[in-house]
């Protein structure tokens, strides 16, 4: 318990200083730059697949249940736009971005550890705060809400494919459902991705900065890295919907 | 002028320095010799300040950087350069970018000025023309030097080399401590040397200090170590002087 605490305190900590320097420190542009493609290179295209299959299974389950239910499909790209751009956009891909980017975050950071790299930022006139940190908050905070927007295309077309090519349903029925979501429904599930991109970054830089051993710890760091940011990713997106719901934001 | 007083570490209730003292002068070259698990290389990182001791003073030009802040500390480390045992380079970068990396950040340099230097300091450590090289395609003995280049770009007043020997064939162990003396005399760099290598200690040290059981046991010219009437020195060397 007392480890779980002294971890806690070291993580805020690790935060606190992250964010005091974006605002204090000079930011280190090219390597943000460097990042924001890395994140972007790393994770579109599990993110847009993810994204369509997503939007094909959906439409795929409410036409069938629609029509189950019904006679006939209903309501697929109002249903569809809804639960992927309030929910299953952000959430899913931020659970893509954790498996991949934020994984390979923490094993680099831990590898840099292992290896005395972090050690040697300290006699160059650097620190890993603003070298490593900063820019992968940033990054993170850039891409994230990027990478969502992609997804809720995706998905949103792949839904239309099926919907269109499996269930016969009309373009124009469907385009106009699409139409009714508001710019409130966007932010919606934008916020959320702003959180979720500082929760996975603030989790896999504080996991590989506090890698120990060889690269057995880089693996163990790894692993915790991409749990705990899975688990928290489902656990706050539960508290930020019904925050964003008090607000009105919908 | 680097004092150590009393310096004590310990790592889960287990003690690795006990009270240590030493004092390590400018200009000179000070070899640290110890067995494995000693207690050299955190010995190491308490004088750079990349670790606290949990009690004494490590008084780095008149100032106890044990009582510094995280910014006033950061100040004080760049007058250090460290040749890392495994070199350390940022392997996502080139010999290039790792050289100029400091120079970067603690100088007002502008690019051609950086550009010349690195060919330079990548002459002085006979790697000239490499810049472009990815870490991944160095030799060990190559990421060493351009470890040295690296940490010597800054114009560091105190220079630490971790173990740099270690892992070298005799020819590139050899030119390395060749390097070190050369360094040492040419930039008037204090350097402190961690090493198991009992040859490079006792040919390029103008000092020894004997470390055991968390403490400085004894120091000296190499010719007063090797005179040493310390049992558990003796011993310690002895192989060397078979």
């Amino acid at each position: 318990m007392k480890k779980f605490f002294i971890n806690f305190g070291n993580a805020v900590m690790v935060f606190y200083k992250t964010i005091t320097s974006i605002f204090t420190k000079r930011i280190e542009w090219d390597t943000t730059l460097e990042q924001i493609v890395k994140i972007g290179n790393e994770s579109l295209p599990l993110v847009i697949l993810c994204g369509a299959f997503t939007g094909m299974v959906f439409a795929l389950q409410v036409g069938e249940t629609s029509i189950s239910i019904f006679n006939e499909p209903i309501y697929i790209g109002l249903s569809l736009a809804y639960s992927l751009v309030l929910e299953l956009g952000p959430v899913l891909t931020s659970l893509v971005v954790t498996g991949r980017a934020g994984a390979a975050m923490t094993a680099e950071i831990g590898t840099m550890k292992v290896t005395e790299q972090i050690d040697a930022l300290y006699t160059l006139g650097s620190e890993p705060i603003s070298y490593i940190f900063v820019p992968r908050f940033i990054a993170f905070f850039v891409s994230l809400p990027i990478l969502v927007l992609f997804a809720d295309c995706s998905g949103i077309l792949g839904g239309l494919v099926v919907a269109k090519l499996k269930l016969g349903y009309p373009i124009s029925k469907y385009w106009e459902e699409i139409r009714t979501l508001g710019i409130s429904t966007f932010s919606h599930g934008i916020l959320k991705s702003f959180v979720f991109a500082l929760l996975i970054v603030w989790i896999a830089c504080y996991n590989g900065i506090e890698t120990k051993g060889g690269a057995e710890g880089v693996g163990k760091a790894t692993t915790k890295s991409v749990v705990v940011s899975m688990v928290f990713i489902l656990v706050t997106d539960y508290f930020l919907t019904s925050l964003l719901l008090s607000f009105g934001i919908v | 002028m680097i004092q150590l007083k009393n310096v004590h570490k310990n790592f889960e209730g287990k003690p690795v320095l006990r009270g240590l003292n030493l004092e390590i002068y400018d200009g000179e070259i000070i070899t640290i010799i110890g067995a494995s698990g000693a207690g050299k290389s955190v010995l190491f990182k308490n004088i750079v300040g990349l670790m606290k001791p949990d009690s004494g003073e490590i008084i780095v030009d008149g100032v106890d950087i044990t009582k510094l802040d995280e910014d006033e500390l950061h100040k004080v480390q760049t007058k250090f350069g460290m040749l890392f045992q495994g070199a350390a380079l940022f392997d996502s970068l080139n010999v290039y970018e790792n050289v100029a990396f400091g120079l970067r950040r603690l100088t007002n340099m502008n690019e051609v000025q950086i550009k010349r230097k690195v060919a330079e300091l990548l002459e002085v450590v006979n790697l000239s023309g490499t810049q472009n090289l990815p870490v991944s395609a160095l030799s060990g003995g190559m990421k060493k030097r351009v470890g040295l280049a690296r940490a010597l770009a800054t114009s560091p007043k105190y220079l630490l080399y971790d173990e740099p020997t270690t892992g070298l064939d005799p020819i590139l162990a050899d030119s390395i401590n060749k390097l070190i003396v050369k360094v040492n005399k040419q930039l008037k760099v204090t350097s402190i040397v961690v090493t198991h290598d009992m040859k490079s200690g006792f040919e390029i040290s103008h000092r020894i200090a004997f470390l055991s059981d968390g403490v400085i046991k004894e120091t000296g010219t190499p010719d007063e170590i090797k005179n040493s009437k310390l049992e558990e020195l003796r011993k310690f060397i002895s192989l060397y002087f078979q």
